[in-house]
């Protein structure tokens, strides 16, 4: 009768955890940010943003390790309210978008501990991939108050400019690498 | 010479805008094509496009007070040994430098106002953005407009210089008042 039991809480134990398998997410674009800063010369940060992204999250939140993401950036899209840099950055001095017109991330592996962990992945700009780890921090999962169960993570990483071929106009060293966060909410499907 | 145009010459007035437009269009096209390879660490990265902007949008101003200058006042007529296809052809070019020196200026002016900053005339006064954001051809605004403002700085110069080959010839071939004229010489 006690093999029984706790054959059985074992059985639903299993079952349970068999229950929190990976969801897949919908990112809410209105609230998911993709944002670079980099140094200007060695004074103040300048802040940027790519406005036109796609992507796709599958969360297990009992098992964050089977999580992953993919994210495509639209790289015309970069926007730090100067038209102008704009149209530079988007020319051959930086990221030649009529060439290279979409950067992305693909993630290959997640290690979390607590809600804070490391993030590793694929990053692919100007038709050069790499692999790199981000930080990541679990920010909450809840039900939100529209009834959707929703996740908000924050994703940050360095990137040096002269690993993807963004180097070469010459900003100086105080502006060789740049500060990346993705910070993504997304909805369970 | 008076400040109006008369039936047989240019006023002061028409012929300052001229030289004006000259001076300004050589100026701006030389420091636009200097100024786009300027490198980052260059003392002259922000002081030349500060002031390529800055004469663009006076010269945009001048240009709409020059335009209405000559729609509403007497155009002088052709000197008498000018012949009916230069005539056309001079028509012709003066319409389309028209055009093109509104479409340079306007187009330069859509690229650094297009996410809504103002441009900065020296430090006299800023000039408000008005179209912004437009998207068109999967292009942006200051990517569309910057082409435009090249091509067509390059077609102005272009038939400018076919232009000015014209008043040449007028003055040195055919030995008629043309040029003088426009320098503002009687003879």
């Amino acid at each position: 009768m006690r093999n029984l039991f706790i054959a059985l809480a074992a059985s639903l134990f299993v079952a349970g955890a068999a229950q929190a398998e990976p969801m897949e997410y919908k990112i809410d674009k209105g609230h998911t940010f993709i944002t670079f800063e980099i140094s200007h010369i060695g004074f103040a940060f300048l802040p940027g943003t790519f406005n036109d992204f796609d992507g796709s999250l599958t969360f297990d939140e009992a098992n964050p390790e089977n999580s992953s993401t993919e994210i495509t950036v639209d790289v015309a899209s970069i926007d730090t309210e100067h038209a102008e840099r704009d149209k530079h950055l988007r020319g051959e001095d930086f990221f030649n978008v009529e060439k290279f017109p979409t950067a992305s991330f693909k993630s290959t592996g997640i290690e979390m501990d607590g809600n804070t962990g490391k993030l590793m992945g694929d990053l692919t700009i100007k038709g050069t991939t790499k692999p790199v780890t981000m930080d990541i921090e679990l920010k909450n999962a809840a039900k939100d108050p529209w009834g959707n169960y929703r996740v908000a993570f924050e994703a940050t990483t360095e990137i040096v400019l002269a690993d993807f071929d963004i180097d070469n106009y010459g900003l100086g060293p105080a502006s060789s690498t740049a500060d990346v966060k993705i910070a993504v909410e997304a909805t369970r499907k | 010479m008076g400040i109006r145009n008369s039936r047989t010459g240019w006023g002061w007035l028409a012929v300052t805008f001229h030289w004006l437009t000259a001076l300004a269009v050589i100026g701006l096209f030389a420091s636009g094509i200097w100024m786009v390879d300027l490198t980052y660490y260059n003392k002259w990265y922000n002081t030349a496009p500060h002031w390529h902007k800055s004469i663009g949008m006076l010269l945009m101003f001048l240009l709409v007070a020059r335009l209405a200058w000559r729609l509403f006042s007497v155009t002088p007529e052709h000197e008498a040994s000018v012949s009916k296809p230069e005539r056309i052809a001079a028509g012709i070019a003066q319409v389309l430098l028209y055009l093109l020196l509104f479409t340079v200026v306007l187009a330069g002016y859509l690229i650094p106002t297009a996410n809504g900053n103002p441009v900065e005339v020296f430090d006299w006064f800023t000039v408000p953005a008005s179209i912004t954001g437009m998207d068109l051809f999967g292009m942006a605004q200051e990517d569309l407009a910057g082409k435009i403002h090249e091509y067509a700085a390059w077609a102005l110069v272009i038939i400018a210089g076919v232009h000015a080959a014209g008043a040449l010839k007028h003055h040195f071939i055919d030995r008629n008042d043309t040029l003088k004229r426009m320098l503002g010489i009687r003879s």
